[in-house]
């Protein structure tokens, strides 16, 4: 097998895994699609020196969440997709009241209020399950740091959430009741 | 305590010390409130994981074909450095193959970009006209415009580069530069040195300066936000800017006029970048951080209410 055969099975095999990744921490499609091909066109540069091990996958996906957090970077403030277009694209779409379809649709407006970091951080942690450790190996940081995020993450989001519960009373009306 | 709070939804330990705050807090109607949110946000969060499928197949024959014209691109590179006689020749070859030549973009159509004989670039973009004179490149570089293009310039300090546009001139060595020729006659420079004329008045413009051209004299003035050029790159940058440029800015873009009743939010400002979004999208996200509500009729849009 040639390398650029190999490089193509290697492609082949993981893209789909990689833009998943990606696309949950970017929430953006394009973008999404972006820091994958980026990622390959890094390591196509150096494919002569390419070894495939098992660590690939976790060398890929470490690129990955590195390179989008990047991309957050660059794109301070970007509003990604509309809030009402990413609920199509939920992996589970639990039946929720129409109410409560609504504080997703917040919570995805607050989400992009975070730091590419912290958003990053949270992202990973409760949509892609990792835990504290693996989320501090993946972005080179100490846990401490990676915790200190989350708590921060959460703070913000309820902050943000707290600020519109005047503008949307109806939301939080369930909760208050709940109260 | 949004330590405390972290540790609790994720289920580690509590030291008394902590046990005992949060107790405290808690049972107070804020702490509790307070951690109700905080939970929801944390349930829900776990099934907001987004997925799409893909299509491997197709994203590697995207990836291989743009590495490929990588090299390609490089390849011919250097063998146009080996061989720019030959190369120049062709170009005048070309040139006279091109004469009279017009390049238009239709109203609602998407911009057009193409390579002028000469190597220079130009974007066109909707409603817009370039006319490339019989005798382009013979002494000089000659065209007319129309509506608004953006143009690269290949440098050639011994045929300048000429716009005309309909009150007014625009004289290039090698350079990039917006220029509209419509109802405002406005050019923009990015790089290198333009002269911009209206036939009474004449200045020389640098990086970073743009002229109009106001009955007949020359008002200069310098830009900062590259979001004139939005129509070529899709892109509108706001960086803690004024809803009343905001508003000119997307105006031009969309090609709406906008009806602000609410005057006061004209001083409000705004940080957020769009890139090829929908009139509508643009609006939603305007709604969102200001607390507007809007209408579009035609291409009209009337916002009302909002605060900063």
């Amino acid at each position: 097998m040639s390398i650029e055969e190999g490089f193509e099975k290697l492609f082949l095999e993981h893209y789909d895994q990689l833009f998943q990744l990606s696309f949950n921490v970017l929430r953006d499609e394009t973008s999404a699609h972006d820091v994958v091909h980026d990622v390959f066109e890094h390591l196509w540069k150096k494919k002569e020196e390419i070894k495939i091990t098992s660590s690939m996958q976790s060398y890929l996906k470490k690129s990955i969440v590195n390179k989008a957090i990047n991309h957050l970077k660059a794109h301070r403030k970007h509003i990604s997709l509309e809030p009402n277009h990413i609920k199509d694209h939920y992996e589970q779409s639990p039946e929720i009241k129409d109410v409560d379809e609504d504080f997703n649709l917040l919570l995805e407006s607050a989400l992009q209020q975070l730091t590419p970091t912290s958003r990053t951080v949270f992202i990973l942690s409760r949509m892609e399950g990792l835990d504290n450790q693996e989320i501090a190996d993946y972005l080179g940081v100490a846990k401490k740091t990676v915790e200190n995020h989350l708590s921060i993450a959460l703070k913000n989001l309820r902050v943000f959430l707290e600020a519109k519960k005047n503008r949307f009373p109806h939301l939080f009306s369930q909760m208050v009741w709940l109260l | 305590m949004q330590e405390i709070i972290r540790k609790k939804l994720q289920g580690e330990p509590l030291d008394p010390k902590e046990a005992t705050q949060f107790e405290q807090w808690i049972n107070t109607k804020e702490g509790k409130k307070a951690f109700e949110l905080s939970k929801k946000i944390w349930d829900r969060s776990k099934d907001m994981r987004l997925t799409k499928r893909t299509d491997p197949g197709l994203e590697w024959a995207r990836f291989e074909k743009k590495q490929r014209d990588r090299n390609v691109r490089q390849v011919w590179f250097r063998y146009v450095a080996a061989a720019s006689v030959v190369l120049l020749t062709v170009v005048f070859w070309f040139a006279g193959r091109n004469n009279g030549q017009i390049y238009s973009v239709a109203e609602g159509q998407t911009p057009k970009n193409f390579e002028l004989s000469d190597g220079s670039v130009v974007w066109l973009n909707q409603r817009s006209s370039l006319e490339i004179s019989s005798d382009f490149l013979k002494q000089k570089r000659e065209v007319s415009l129309k509506g608004e293009a953006y143009f690269e310039i290949t440098h050639d300090a011994s045929k300048p580069f000429v716009v005309k546009g309909n009150h007014s001139t625009v004289t290039v060595l090698g350079t990039s530069f917006n220029y509209q020729s419509n109802d405002h006659n406005q050019v923009h420079l990015i790089s290198g040195q333009v002269k911009f004329s209206t036939g009474q008045e004449e200045v020389s413009l640098s990086p970073g300066e743009s002229a109009e051209a106001v009955s007949n004299t020359v008002v200069l003035n310098t830009f900062r936000s590259e979001n004139f050029l939005s129509w070529k790159t899709g892109k509108l940058i706001f960086d803690q800017t004024k809803v009343s440029t905001v508003i000119k800015d997307l105006e031009k873009h969309f090609d709406v006029a906008f009806n602000l009743e609410n005057k006061a939010l004209n001083e409000c400002t705004v940080t957020v970048t769009f890139q090829d979004e929908s009139l509508e999208e643009v609006l939603e996200s305007l709604a969102f951080i200001l607390g507007i509500e809007y209408t579009i009729e035609k291409d009209k849009v009337v916002i009302s209410k909002g605060t900063c």
